[in-house]
């Protein structure tokens, strides 16, 4: 039994059988430590899709995505016991994932082959069928909708490597400039600069579209 | 203002980080005057509202289960993806290491001083080859057809 705080801010007990969901990440962590393997389920269910989602805009490949984010799990899992719990556990989980995505990047620097094959699968996974994603909407609307958040994507995708996770960090997991200094290992003064530079790219390539 | 002062204060201006008021209202004038600075701005609160909207990737099915089947390796101290590889490398080792020992027990008589050594009977030695002389010079120095002709010699009579 432990004292955990509910996401919400507030102290609540916590047994084996309470639900975890509501749970904030410090209260997961010490349930972990303390031996319930449930609470690393719960973080797993938490971060998967947003870590996902964030590795994969890095580095462009879906599959490779995946791999990685349950490499992040496994250091989280085989490195709990040294985080240190004073600090954020978003901003470690999101640390190590952005040294794998770097580190992924690097090595796919020295081989160009890994990257063509990277654009033709992602290019090849475009062609979903139309019917699937909304009933309720006109085929034209949908079409038109996919297609600029293609561009936009793709618009992301052309924004350098180290702009483009400081762009994501800010604009679609809503990090601080703080702790996206924290994540990149960068100090305040780039996170900002790389910031700027990277809103300044982006709407010059997609502003065209827009209009 | 000038476009280029904007450009400076535009991230800290988009986050909320514009704590001086008086900024503050200058950008927000630039931006009602400036067509370019507020077509930019547009553009990046546009592009942004449409990668939010997305639905996102979602983890594959079989995301949870290779985890699960990761995590159970990790918890038993062995890396799934390694622990194929390195038996295989080590029952190599162990086979190499084995016939340097083979090798080198059974080659061990073999190490003695070829001084030593009793002479050896050779059974029907040969008598070396010494090949045909040409009788024609001017044959010598043209190419050689013989193989050809060996070769036409054994190609199958064709049923009239």
């Amino acid at each position: 039994m432990a004292i955990g705080m509910h996401r919400g801010g507030q102290p609540q007990l916590v047994t084996a059988q309470a639900p975890l969901r509501p749970l904030d990440d410090s209260s997961l962590v010490s349930l972990y430590l303390a031996g319930q393997h449930k609470a690393f389920d719960q973080i797993v269910e938490r971060y998967q899709k947003r870590l996902l989602n964030f590795v994969y805009r890095t580095i462009g490949d879906r599959e490779r995505a995946q791999d990685l984010v349950q490499e992040v799990f496994i250091r989280v899992h085989r490195h709990m016991h040294r985080f240190d719990q004073a600090k954020k556990f978003s901003t470690w989980i999101y640390t190590i994932a952005s040294n794998l995505a770097k580190n992924e990047l690097r090595n796919r620097s020295r081989n160009p082959l890994v990257f063509f094959q990277t654009i033709k699968k992602n290019w090849e996974g475009d062609h979903r069928p139309l019917q699937f994603e909304d009933p309720h909407q006109r085929p034209d609307d949908l079409y038109r909708r996919r297609h600029l958040r293609e561009l936009v994507e793709w618009t992301v995708a052309q924004l350098p490597g180290h702009h483009r996770q400081v762009f994501v960090l800010r604009e679609l997991d809503g990090k601080s400039y703080e702790e996206i200094a924290d994540i990149t290992g960068c100090n305040l003064g780039t996170v900002k600069s790389r910031l700027n530079r990277a809103r300044n790219r982006f709407a010059h390539l997609i502003a065209p579209h827009l209009e | 203002m000038r476009c280029a002062d904007f450009q400076e204060l535009y991230s800290d201006y988009r986050d909320g980080r514009l704590q001086d008021r008086a900024r503050l209202t200058e950008v927000e004038r630039h931006l009602r005057e400036c067509p370019r600075c507020a077509r930019q701005d547009l553009a990046v609160r546009r592009g942004v509202e449409v990668l939010r909207a997305g639905p996102g990737l979602e983890p594959s099915p079989a995301f949870r289960w290779a985890l699960q089947r990761r995590l159970a390796f990790s918890r038993a101290g062995t890396d799934p993806g390694l622990a194929p590889g390195g038996l295989v490398a080590s029952l190599l080792v162990a086979a190499a290491v084995g016939l340097v020992l083979i090798e080198g027990v059974t080659r061990l008589p073999q190490t003695q001083p070829a001084a030593e050594r009793s002479p050896q009977v050779v059974a029907n030695p040969g008598p070396p080859f010494v090949g045909f002389a040409r009788a024609d010079p001017a044959a010598a120095l043209a190419p050689d057809t013989s193989a050809d002709e060996d070769a036409a010699l054994h190609v199958p009579a064709v049923a009239p």
